[in-house]
């Protein structure tokens, strides 16, 4: 199930890189079914999802470092399913960073660039040099190594071997060591989880930075969902080898097209509540009515989402409104976090509130004093047994994905 | 990797196959000509099935001409003593090179390395003077003395206790242990796979030893199987290399068979002290 | 940087070094210092006069043919068998961890000689080097090439016995290489097929070699001290012969103290060999261990 967002207008109807129809399985091991994904140019796509869901997988495939078992991969249109990694002229920045230890930054830089550039004759140590232009190819491929180097501020970084780095100075040197080839696609396989969480935001931005200066296509494999809102135009989540929804990160988060997206992303989770849907198209759980005034399109067993942020407690019965427990506050600064309790049951919910609000409810907090919690009906999200989502009809008329693209526009 | 053509995958299979025959000619020869009767031996032929079955002449001779049930148990019992030893002493030294601070610990551990640049075999002339001089010489006790240090069981283990955690050693001296108690509780279970390791590696080498048992031992009942072997081609006249094949399948035996079964632990012993040390 | 010491502990750590440094003295320095002693004097086994000669018996060796002899045969056996058997174990270290077919069969198969009695296996190769009925000069027959005198041709026993040793030693290497080769990060090479590296070659010199470095260090300098220690196959096989042609280090000091009972002589020439040992592993530590490590 795919969204396309049309607030971006396809500018072109080829796709920059296209990953058609990837099958992948190790032995019995399905990693990747049914795979087709489109990147615009110069777009920037974050793939995320859990540990095996097969991201890295597909993006080694369209590195070609592996093959698939059947589908293709398209660059500008061409046909690059049979073609080597070497030969694709994309350029690949690793977990691990993988620069080669024995050399220095400038030379792991320099190399990709020497093996592409340099004949095998004109590569052999200390004779090498004295044939043919290779000075001049040598010098000129030591400008450029400056220039990249200069855009990412490790000038002085560049005689220095990975061993002498900390893990954000080699991080670069892989960022440098893709840049420098120019190359027509960037893959990236989670370049940032082995920093700690400060680096990690501030490297986020740089990479952002990066792609926008090179406008270049990337591919950006995470599996830190907020890492993969932030920076990317639109997000692929997958989950068991699919993908789930392609999307920009608005949409993907207001507007998840089913419960494992809706789960996956956003953080605290997505409140989930089992309901049974009855012949009047109401939700009830147990005897209390949830969702008041949102009417579904069939009977049976449902999930309602809402998000912490949209549900509100109030002290007080309201319109609209359903009992809850306190169960604890958890004061995080900017914001608490209050987690309760659907009452006689172990269905919890979080929700965000102001700490002065959550400060007030705490004084008032016992396993016996109830609460109400509300939301509006527009924030309701509901996922049908298969986990798919079911459009909620709204009294006003006005559907859910309409409203998530008011909210866009006044955003913009 | 990319995976490679089948023809590529076929080429590493016949290179390899090539390599094998090259090592194994010897032992395949090696069980052949102690099946046949010296005629055949001296026949012309690269026959390698015996026409004669000559395998119960050849091993009787080979087993009875010099003590070889005996020399395989010496060797056996030297070798087990040695390792033996080798850990009793290396390991608490090592423990306290490791974990404890004491006043000269540099020093003892510079004896460490120290020692660990002085063949055995250049040391061999006093040893055995002092040997004659206490009478030593031809017991089995002479053949273990001089090994009972191995200082490079010392290094092997000292590196290996390192990396044990402090906290684990601090955890039982809370328990009221005292430290030798933590050498032998504590220390040599979590040193398990080095101290397996140096004994594969020990127990090799120690097997093989030629160089002072020559010099040691003259009593053929005494004997290792090295030395064992040495005085059955002086035994037997020159030319019975039948018998001669047969002995060497008998000696070797004992030691393939234990590597056969425990491959894993004898591969891994052998790199594990050699990379570490 | 100053530490109190706690007297517990540094009473407990005496105990417990104490054994293996008394057994290292006695066992380790006082020989050693024992051998040097002796090579400054013309001892001799049984009797019982000794003669202080100063650095006079160093000065015999210089003019001694055997042990000259003895040094330039071991060097050229050393310079037979490492580079062969160290280049060897790693081209089949290569090959066998290039694909998963058969590999921990192929590994037990090579590794076997290591774990065979280096006697018994000399006796063998004696079988298979003997000139009429040996079965190498039967096959070298069957090509119509004519039979080598192995071992007992000086010309070429030193080439017999380094046959032996290569085909003793490959396992062990390649078992080192494969350990060093398995260690190499996958990424590495995953990063180097990025860069470009297509061939087989390129992949070797950009990642593979690198980062066997400090493997390669090791598996050479045990080569090379193992092969300064040769003695079994001589024992067995030649004993110096024929005509003094594979005297080696070792035997001519098992020779000269034991069967010549010269101790006196045969300490210096003991006190050579370790100063060889010492030169050796000094290279390793000193010169090229900085060049091949990345830490």
């Amino acid at each position: 199930m795919q969204g396309e967002n049309s607030q971006f207008d396809a500018a072109s109807a080829t796709p920059a890189l296209h990953l058609q129809a990837i099958e992948k399985s190790f032995g019995d091991n399905r990693i990747l079914t049914g795979i087709d994904l489109q990147v615009r140019a110069g777009e920037f796509i974050a793939l995320v999802g859990p540990s095996g869901c097969g991201k890295s997988t597909l993006l080694r495939i369209a590195a070609g470092l592996e093959r698939p078992d059947s589908g293709r991969v398209l660059l500008n249109g061409k046909d690059l399913t049979a073609a080597r990694a070497a030969d694709r002229d994309m350029a690949m920045v690793f977990q691990s960073y993988a620069l080669y230890p024995h050399l220095s930054a400038r030379q792991n830089m320099a190399l990709p660039l020497v093996m592409r550039r340099l004949s095998a004759l004109e590569r052999l140590p200390w004779v090498g040099r004295f044939i043919g232009e290779t000075r001049a190819k040598l010098a000129a491929i030591r400008q450029e190594i400056e220039q990249s180097a200069h855009t990412l501020k490790i000038t002085p970084l560049l005689d220095r071997k990975p061993a002498q780095m900390s893990g954000g100075q080699r991080q670069r040197v892989a960022l440098g060591r893709a840049l420098v080839r120019h190359p027509k696609a960037f893959l990236m396989d989670e370049p940032l989880s082995n920093l700690d969480a400060s680096l990690r935001v501030h490297m986020r931005t740089e990479i952002a930075e990066l792609h926008h200066r090179a406008g270049v296509v990337t591919v950006y494999v995470t599996h830190d969902q907020e890492e993969a809102l932030s920076i990317a135009d639109r997000v692929a989540v997958m989950m068991g080898g699919r993908i789930l929804q392609l999307d920009t990160p608005q949409a993907i988060y207001r507007d998840p097209q089913h419960i494992d997206v809706a789960c996956f992303i956003g953080s605290p989770r997505i409140n989930i509540i089992p309901v049974e849907v009855s012949s009047n198209r109401r939700a009830y759980w147990g005897e209390v009515e949830l969702a008041r005034g949102c009417e579904f399109p069939d009977e049976g067993a449902f999930r309602l989402a809402i998000r912490p942020e949209a549900l509100k407690l109030h002290s007080d019965p309201q319109p609209g409104a359903f009992a809850v427990h306190l169960h604890r506050v958890e004061f995080l600064g900017v914001e608490a976090l209050c987690h309760l309790v659907l009452p006689g049951s172990d269905v919890a919910l979080v929700t965000r509130q102001s700490p002065e609000i959550a400060t007030q409810l705490k004084k008032q907090m016992d396993m016996s004093h109830v609460l109400y919690a509300s939301a509006l009906d527009t924030d309701w999200l509901a996922f049908n047994e298969n986990g798919q989502r079911v459009a909620l009809h709204l009294p006003t008329q006005v559907t859910p994905i309409a409203l998530s693209r008011l909210h866009d526009e006044a955003f913009i | 990797m990319m995976a490679s053509s089948y023809f590529l995958r076929g080429l590493r299979i016949v290179l390899l196959l090539l390599g094998a025959a090259f090592v194994l000619a010897p032992f395949v020869f090696m069980v052949s000509t102690s099946l046949k009767p010296q005629a055949e031996v001296f026949s012309s032929t690269l026959q390698l099935v015996p026409q004669q079955w000559f395998a119960v002449s050849n091993y009787t001779k080979a087993l009875t001409r010099i003590p070889m049930g005996q020399v395989l148990l010496n060797g056996i019992y030297v070798c087990l003593a040695i390792v033996v030893f080798q850990v009793l002493f290396a390991l608490p030294c090592a423990y306290a090179l490791a974990k404890l601070r004491f006043r000269g610990r540099e020093f003892v551990f510079g004896l460490v390395l120290l020692g660990l640049l002085i063949p055995i075999h250049a040391i061999s002339i006093p040893l055995y003077a002092a040997a004659r001089s206490t009478g030593l010489l031809n017991t089995l006790s002479v053949l273990i003395v001089p090994f009972l240090l191995s200082v490079f069981a010392i290094f092997l283990f000292r590196q290996f206790i390192k990396s044990i955690p402090d906290d684990l050693i601090a955890a039982a001296r809370c328990d009221g242990l005292s430290e030798l108690a933590i050498v032998w509780r504590i220390v040599l279970p979590n040193a398990w796979p080095a101290a397996s390791a140096f004994a594969v590696f020990s127990v090799v080498a120690h097997w093989n030893d030629l160089y002072w048992p020559l010099i040691a031992i003259s009593k053929t009942e005494l004997a290792t199987p090295p030395l064992g072997l040495l005085f059955f081609r002086a035994a037997e006249s020159g030319d019975d290399y039948g018998a001669l094949m047969a002995a060497a399948v008998v000696i070797t035996l004992p030691l393939v068979m234990f590597f056969l079964f425990a491959q894993r632990m004898f591969i891994e012993g052998m790199t594990m002290s050699g990379l570490k040390g | 940087m100053k530490h109190s010491f706690d007297p517990n502990e540094v009473r407990s750590a005496y105990w417990l070094s104490a054994p293996a440094l008394i057994l290292m003295l006695a066992l380790l320095l006082l020989p050693t210092l024992a051998v040097l002693v002796l090579s400054f004097t013309d001892a001799e086994l049984g009797v019982p006069q000794v003669n202080f000669r100063g650095l006079a018996a160093y000065a015999d060796l210089l003019n001694d043919r055997t042990f000259l002899g003895a040094v330039k045969n071991t060097a050229l056996y050393v310079l037979l068998v490492v580079p062969a058997s160290v280049v060897l174990g790693l081209g089949l270290a290569m090959l066998i961890e290039a694909d998963d077919l058969f590999k921990p069969f192929f590994r037990s198969i090579y590794f076997l000689p290591v774990v065979s009695l280096l006697v018994a296996m000399a006796s063998v190769w004696q079988y298979l080097m003997h000139p009429s009925i040996g079965p190498i000069n039967m096959l070298l027959n069957k090509f119509g090439l004519s039979s080598v005198n192995w071992l007992g041709s000086s010309d070429n026993v030193m080439g017999a016995l380094a046959l032996i040793g290569i085909w003793q030693t490959v396992g062990f290497n390649m078992v080192l290489f494969l350990a060093g080769l398995t260690s190499i990060n996958r990424d590495l090479y995953a990063a180097a097929e990025m860069d470009g590296a297509r061939s087989a070659w390129s992949r070797f010199c950009v990642v593979t070699w690198p980062m066997l470095g400090p493997t390669t260090l090791f598996v050479l300098t045990i080569s090379v001290i193992n092969a300064v220690k040769v003695f079994e196959t001589v024992a067995t096989l030649t004993q110096g012969g024929p005509g003094k042609a594979s005297d080696v280090l070792l035997w001519v000091i098992y020779e000269e103290g034991f069967v010549h009972l010269q101790i006196g002589a045969a300490s210096a020439m003991a006190m050579v060999f370790i100063a060889v040992l010492l030169v050796l592993v000094l290279i390793q530590t000193r010169v090229l261990e900085k060049r091949v490590h990345y830490t």
